[in-house]
């Protein structure tokens, strides 16, 4: 069936190359009105009329069911109720009651009824693709579009006029939309229609195809030329009266308002006082006509008696202009409009002053004095304006510039190019498909293969094309369509941001161009979220009221995880395409900050820096939250990952990376994905060279139009052009690229473009670049090959799956403009590269497909559904599982209260990092008053873990203890639930208590966040308090990395043989929260058995104290203090003297006790820094140089380094890294230098104040210097 | 590590910067202050001979202005700022032509100078001859391809010599980028309104 659109309603034939444009795109057009029904006859464009469509047995069908229905509106109505019914408190509608009034409501209830069958006749043999309204708020329009959009099909009213004029003049809600989408002339118009209360998503600012005539440059003839034209005097002035047919407002015609008979005379009296110079021009409404409810053959009686009219009142014959727009505009000095009216702007546009008659001056208007035109309410105003303008040629001057100011605002773009924006827009609407297979409607799928049911399906996705164009929301769209198109039902849903609080969520119902969407209206914060729990209980509702067969996520940004959850919970089966990195990356699409494609997550830490470096500014105290958030969120992640039925992955490189950091699902698989194929356009006739480089796509870092132009500048320009096309994201970044192009070099921007602009534009290309730094399986590059244009593309991610090296296109490093000249270089050296190139293009996936690929699988979930043979990821048996007689190598005890999210997170890491299933974990949760109880009672019954439940805080003694006595292993482990584990802890911690018979206890290496130290044994100082030695340190610091004896350990994460446990009485449940480890350890001394530290065991403690923790440490110490102060031996300086460390306590400038540790150990980051700056790795340096701070925190040798640090920061341009850097020094060691070196980099950060105030301070200290005696006489002189 | 200066040196860079910040502050007087200190310290630099002269220019001392510009000139015969602002003070006391030779001078040595373009292009304006501007215009929009304000002048320019289809291009440029720029969409009216008759 033919791809069709039908224009029903717009007459003007200045819509003709809208209609020409839709045809060329491969449409089949059905037109119901003339002129332009028989000027796109004439123009030879294949259109049909909808006449055709209406079969006798239509309208016999159609009076019967008027008959029917009159008969019951009679019999249920009296007469005088139904006008009762029918009146308003503007008065009644209809001008005629009882009979007469049902006797004009069931013609129209006929035309409804006709309408709407016909319309069914078209879509029967029609593959219809949009309706294209004219102005009218007729009964007859509206039963179209609701029935059209009940059929899938979208309407779009190109609104001539009709939001220009006051609400009240036409009888129905004007300023009412009822199309599913509007263009508007200009904002003007926009904003009146939201004000009242219209959704803006639906209003597109275009302007008009109506004025584009009146910019091109033959509407510009002059004055006499149009008074020629109409048969005036070229040489007298020119009055233009343009008279409306608003309801009562009729010119002369139908003068029935005494009101507007009233402003007509007045009219013609302003006039006759100009003198008998000045001639009348009078242009009717060409809907007046129309509505005098005459035939054409009266019109002219109609003039004559008009004539007559205005000859009585002393005007003689008067010209007429009848069609003549623009002679009549541009043959007048001044024009008169009657009240608002779209002549208003046409005659601003042809720059003729313009005068307003109002005719309600209380109702809203579309244009005001604002506007530069004159606004007359009384006839002294008007007579005044007119006399002023007529005489004074500068008046008029004055008067058109005011009015070309105001414009844009009321013509968007007010450029005469409408027509391609409402093209572009109808295109958009319509689907581009023009060679995709004939899609098969409603209609026509009741005859499809009935063998297979159609589905009910919901494609989700984190936003949709109402609100982004990005690839994601495309391909969610073309999915949704190639489904439908398919015969299965498809809703869209996808959450929209909007201003509420953060736990308000709510459900909308919508179409976007016919497709049923659902939108979740929530807090733009979800975006950011893992969970969002107030989603919960109205998705389940949502899904109990509109059951789904199978939801297909395109992304759960927004929707977030407890999206999958509900549907897990209501067991409808989900399938995940995974169309980016967001579930691994925080930056969603893997790029370092060096601009090159990160490997991956291998630790959180790495996460944490990217995150610092992409936002800059983070505060180091909130470094442990966002570590915290980063941990939280790889696990949820990962859990999630294991929800889905299928997860889909576009590219093999995405699933490879997907399966290398473990964010996999039993059912995970490589599927390519379609994309929406148009018509590519023939290439025009041309010599090569030279040859024509395009870049398509957003413009902002990371598609790296700067790698581009750089490569470009070093081509041969006299062969070569470069075409960039696309939005501009980034200004900044854009203005610095452009700036970067070396003079000569053809490089040409050309804005962004619009779906239908895309054929253009490859036709013109011979060689597309994509120059990106970080994708997945780029749109962009399917549709240049579908285009048959060879690609020059960076060999990353998915990209070397699309674009095969020196096959259908070629294949340059990774961020090395170098290589990409060179490759640029090849085509401009061997042309025929490209044909060769051309050759090897493969025809690309379509998205009918892509669906037909993906179908099958959804098929095959529900058929394994139905056996009842749903895999349940998720259930798998816990470790210790059916165990219940056998004596487990170890439990792990995590006493825990309240916390939550912490003890989640710890739990997930054990299952994630806990090789082999010969433990068990003991959650002992004491009393809390969070989601703790219920997500341990759901752990429980997943057999995950075993849990005991205190009514109370008994403490964390108490706890392991409790912990201690359910557990079945040979070995305890106590653990803390902030903790997160990593791969190999417990073996390592297992290992370590093997390693002799006399080792009873065994600590693990505990990192912060950030690796560095927070956990490497403890140690007591000389006066015998306690530390953790090492605290803050590097990891990698030799110091922290020896297994080694301690007095005590931590029991954050400490191992007990379980029977020595016991034989030590275990925890002292006298300490309440604290030392009750240490207390431990030296029982287990005192028992002759050793503690030591395991650094092999690598735990990171975020040490997110738990509520009541430390709150008796005075009493713990005490009485610590009255059990082992003999016992205890300080020992710090033995190990720092072991490890060729130092410490010295210093005073600081502030009077504050600090300390140095002086280190003979290599900063091995130090030097690796120093040789990465020295080979210009400068980011690679900064990195290290970071780290190298971290290496000893005390170590004097840091204020090199940060010096270094900062120099290099400067060198890089992170003036504010640099400044704080300097600031911390000058902190540490004020000196003139660091001083000035901060004025100079605030001074570049162009904050002037913090730079006068720190080269102030330079001063002030460089005078107070030993030579300042010179210098004060120096300035002195 | 950047070497740290010397005394005298080092107070000179303290009291430049300082008064270049002021300057942009808009504390005028402070300005004047430390570039003067900067002055005694290093009297042949140009940079506070410059900022001196920039001050005194703002603030209408003409003699003054013209007085450090010149010794900038002379202390660095390669300073197109100097001969910018000497161009200004030739522009300012109505030396139109004198005030269009320092400005091309300043533009050979330096074609990214924006005042002194600027500067040209008016004063060229002004002596109704906005065609000498036009091969610095040019100059200029090939190292700053999306300067609009810089595009309009010249679009002005060709429009004033006659050179129409080439003003059209340069204001279709910019109406491409800013369809609201009503400045070049009167010329453009301009032009294609001259064309119609």
């Amino acid at each position: 069936m033919d791809k069709t659109i039908l224009i029903y309603g717009l007459p003007q034939v200045e819509y003709l190359p809208l209609i020409r444009n839709l045809a060329d795109q491969g449409f089949k057009l059905i037109i119901n009105a003339t002129p332009l029904a028989q000027e796109a006859e004439a123009a030879g464009l294949s259109c049909r009329g909808w006449e055709e469509f209406i079969s006798p047995k239509i309208q016999t069908q159609a009076q019967r069911e008027v008959s029917r229905l009159s008969d019951r509106l009679f019999k249920s109505l009296e007469p005088e109720i139904a006008l009762k019914a029918f009146s308003s408190p503007l008065g009644n509608f209809i001008p005629v009651t009882g009979q007469e009034f049902f006797q004009q409501l069931l013609p129209l209830l006929a035309n409804e009824i006709t309408i709407v069958e016909t319309l069914d006749e078209i879509l029967r043999h029609h593959d219809l693709r949009l309706i294209l309204l004219g102005c009218d708020n007729d009964c007859n329009q509206r039963a179209l579009v609701n029935y059209a959009r009940l059929r899938g099909v979208p309407s779009l009213h190109l609104a001539h006029g009709l939001y220009s004029k006051p609400r009240v003049h036409i009888a129905g809600e004007v300023d009412r939309l009822y199309s599913d989408y509007i263009t508007v002339f200009g904002a003007r118009a926009r904003d009146n229609m939201v004000a009242s209360g219209n959704p803006p998503e639906r209003i597109f600012l275009t302007g008009t195809p109506l004025w584009d005539p009146l910019y091109s440059p033959g509407a510009r003839m002059a004055a006499q030329e149009a008074r020629r034209r109409l048969g005036l005097d070229p040489d007298r002035p020119v009055v233009l009266f343009c008279s409306s047919y608003s309801e009562g407002s009729s010119a002369y015609f139908r003068y029935r308002s005494w009101r507007m008979h009233a402003i007509h005379e007045a009219v013609l009296e302003a006039i006759q006082q100009l003198g008998p110079q000045v001639q009348l021009l009078v242009r009717p409404h060409p809907n007046e006509l129309r509505r005098a409810l005459v035939s054409p053959e009266d019109f002219s009686w109609l003039v004559e008696a008009y004539q007559r009219w205005l000859t009585q009142k002393g005007m003689g014959p008067v010209q007429l202009s009848l069609g003549q727009k623009i002679p009549a505009l541009r043959a007048a000095d001044v024009v008169i409009v009657a009240d608002q009216s779209s002549m208003i702007p046409e005659a601003m546009i042809l720059e003729r002053p313009t005068i307003m008659l109002t005719l309600l001056k209380d109702f809203a208007t579309t244009y005001t004095e604002a506007d530069g035109i004159v606004v007359a309410e009384e006839k002294t105003q008007l007579t005044e304006a007119l006399e002023d303008l007529i005489t004074y040629p500068a008046a008029r001057e004055a008067m058109v510039n005011r009015q070309n100011a105001a414009l844009p605002e009321l013509n968007f773009g007010h450029d005469g190019r409408a027509t391609e924006r409402v093209t572009a827009l109808a295109l958009e609407l319509a689907g581009r498909e023009a060679d995709a297979a004939p899609a098969p409607r409603k209609k026509s799928l009741k005859s499809a293969d009935k063998s297979k049911s159609k589905l009910n399906l919901v494609i989700a996705a984190h936003g949709f094309l109402s609100y982004n164009r990005a690839g994601t929301e495309i391909y969610t769209h073309d999915l949704a369509r190639a489904m439908q198109r398919r015969g299965h039902q498809v809703r869209v849903m996808y959450p929209i941001p909007v201003n509420f609080a953060h736990d308000d969520c709510f459900l909308v119902e919508g179409h976007y161009e016919g497709l049923p969407v659902v939108e979740i209206l929530s807090s733009p914060l979800v975006h950011f979220l893992l969970r969002h729990e107030a989603l919960k209980p109205v998705l389940r509702q949502y899904f109990l009221d509109h059951p789904a067969d199978l939801v297909h996520i395109q992304h759960l940004m927004g929707l977030t995880v407890s999206f999958l959850e509900v549907l897990q919970e209501l067991e409808i089966p989900v399938v995940l395409t995974a169309n980016d990195y967001w579930v691994l990356c925080k930056q969603v699409h893997l790029v370092s900050p060096a601009g090159k494609v990160c490997e991956g997550p291998e630790t959180i830490d790495k996460c944490v820096d990217c995150v610092c470096r992409h936002q800059g500014n983070i505060p180091e105290e909130q470094l442990p939250q966002l570590y915290y958030n980063l941990a939280d969120w790889r696990l949820t992640q990962r859990r999630a990952m294991r929800l889905p039925e299928l997860v889909l992955c576009p590219s093999r490189f995405l699933l490879e990376v997907y399966q290398r950091y473990d964010f996999v699902n039993e059912r995970m698989i490589h599927a390519p994905q379609g994309a929406n194929l148009f018509t590519p356009a023939a290439r025009p006739e041309r010599d090569v060279p030279p040859i024509i480089f395009s870049y398509l796509g957003g413009i902002y870092y990371r598609k790296g139009l700067d790698l581009l132009v750089e490569a470009f500048n070093q081509v041969d320009t006299a062969r070569a052009e470069l075409h960039v096309h696309g939005d501009i994201a980034a200004p900044d970044y854009f203005n610095e690229v452009m700036q970067s192009v070396l003079p000569g070099k053809k490089v040409t921007y050309h804005g962004g473009y619009s779906p239908a602009d895309l054929p253009g534009i490859l036709a013109r290309t011979d060689v597309a670049v994509v120059p990106s730094r970080g994708e997945n399986y780029p749109f962009v590059i399917r549709e240049i090959l579908h285009a048959r244009v060879p690609v020059v593309a960076a060999n990353i991610a998915g990209i070397p799956e699309i674009v095969l090296d020196r096959q259908n296109g070629l294949l340059f490093k990774e961020n090395d403009p170098q290589d990409l000249a060179a490759k640029l270089a090849r085509f401009i050296d061997r042309p025929e590269l490209i044909e060769e190139l051309r050759a090897g293009i493969q025809p690309m996936k379509s998205m009918d497909q892509d669906a037909a690929d993906i179908e099958p699988y959804y098929r095959d979930i529900l058929a394994r559904r139905a056996q009842g043979s749903r895999p349940v990821t998720s259930a798998r048996s816990g470790p210790g599982q059916g165990l219940t007689t056998k004596e487990l190598e170890a439990s792990i005890i995590i006493p825990v209260f309240n916390n939550f999210p912490l003890t989640r997170q710890c739990l997930e890491s054990i299952r994630q990092y806990t090789s082999g299933d010969n433990y068990e974990v003991i959650v002992v949760d004491n009393g809390s008053r969070d989601e703790t109880p219920e997500f341990l009672f759901q752990e429980v019954k997943a057999g995950r873990v075993r849990a005991l439940f205190n009514q109370q805080n008994n403490g964390f003694a108490k706890a392991c203890n409790q912990g201690a006595r359910a557990a079945r292993g040979r070995n305890l482990v106590f653990l803390n639930n902030d903790t997160v584990v990593t791969p190999g802890w417990l073996a390592e911690l297992l290992a370590g208590g093997r390693q002799a018979e006399d080792i009873g206890i065994v600590g693990a290496k505990l990192l912060y966040p950030d690796d560095t130290v927070q956990h490497a044994g403890v140690v007591f100082t000389q006066l015998k308090n306690v530390a953790h030695i090492y605290k803050n340190f590097d990891k990698d610091h030799p110091a922290v990395n020896k297994v080694r004896e301690y007095q005590a350990v931590t029991a954050a994460c400490l191992l007990i043989k379980k029977d020595l446990f016991f034989q030590a009485g275990l925890f002292d449940e006298r300490y309440l929260n604290g030392i009750e480890d240490l207390d431990l350890c030296f029982k287990i001394r005192r028992m002759g058995y050793r503690v030591i530290y395991h650094p092999r065991s690598v735990v990171y403690h975020l040490e997110a104290q738990t509520p009541g923790r430390g709150a008796k440490e005075e009493q713990n110490s005490r009485l610590f203090v009255s059990q082992w102060h003999d016992t205890v031996i300080p020992d710090d300086f033995k190990y720092y003297q072991e490890d060729g460390l130092h410490k010295e306590t210093v005073i600081t400038p502030d009077g504050e006790r600090s300390y140095l540790i002086y280190d003979s150990n290599e900063n091995i980051f130090l030097t690796e820094g120093l040789q990465l700056r020295e080979q210009g790795n400068f980011n690679k340096a900064l990195e290290c140089l970071q780290r190298a701070l971290k290496f000893n925190p005390y170590d004097p040798r840091n204020l090199e380094i940060a010096e270094e640090l900062a120099d290099l920061h400067e060198v890089v341009g992170n003036y504010g890294d640099a400044a704080r850097y300097y600031q911390m020094l000058a902190e540490k060691q004020p000196s003139p230098h660091y001083y000035f070196k901060l004025g100079i980099l605030y001074k570049k950060l162009e904050n002037f104040p913090e730079a006068i105030e720190n080269l102030e301070k330079a001063k002030e200290l460089l005078t107070g210097l030993g030579d300042s005696a010179a210098i004060n006489h120096a300035v002195a002189n | 590590m950047i070497p740290r200066p010397p005394g005298s040196r080092f107070f000179f860079e303290i009291c430049q910067e300082l008064g270049e910040c002021y300057a942009r502050l808009g504390e005028r007087d402070k300005a004047m202050s430390n570039f003067s200190q900067a002055l005694t310290q290093i009297p042949d630099q140009d940079r506070p001979l410059l900022g001196l002269g920039r001050i005194s220019l703002l603030e209408g001392r003409l003699e003054q202005a013209q007085e450090f510009f010149q010794r900038a000139a002379e202390v660095n015969a390669q300073s197109d700022e100097a001969l910018s602002g000497l161009g200004d003070i030739c522009a300012a006391v109505g030396r139109w032509d004198e005030a269009l030779a320092k400005y091309q001078q300043a533009l050979e040595i330096n074609p990214k100078n924006r005042d002194a373009l600027m500067g040209l292009a008016e004063t060229a304006a002004s002596l109704q001859q906005s065609p000498r501007a036009i091969p610095f215009l040019k100059k200029y929009l090939e190292l700053h391809l999306i300067d609009f304000e810089v595009l309009l002048r010249l679009a002005s320019a060709l429009y004033q010599e006659g050179r129409d289809s080439e003003a059209l291009e340069a204001l279709e440029r910019i109406l491409l980028f800013h369809p609201e720029n009503l400045e070049a969409a009167a010329l453009r009216e301009k032009i294609n309104h001259k064309s119609d008759q």
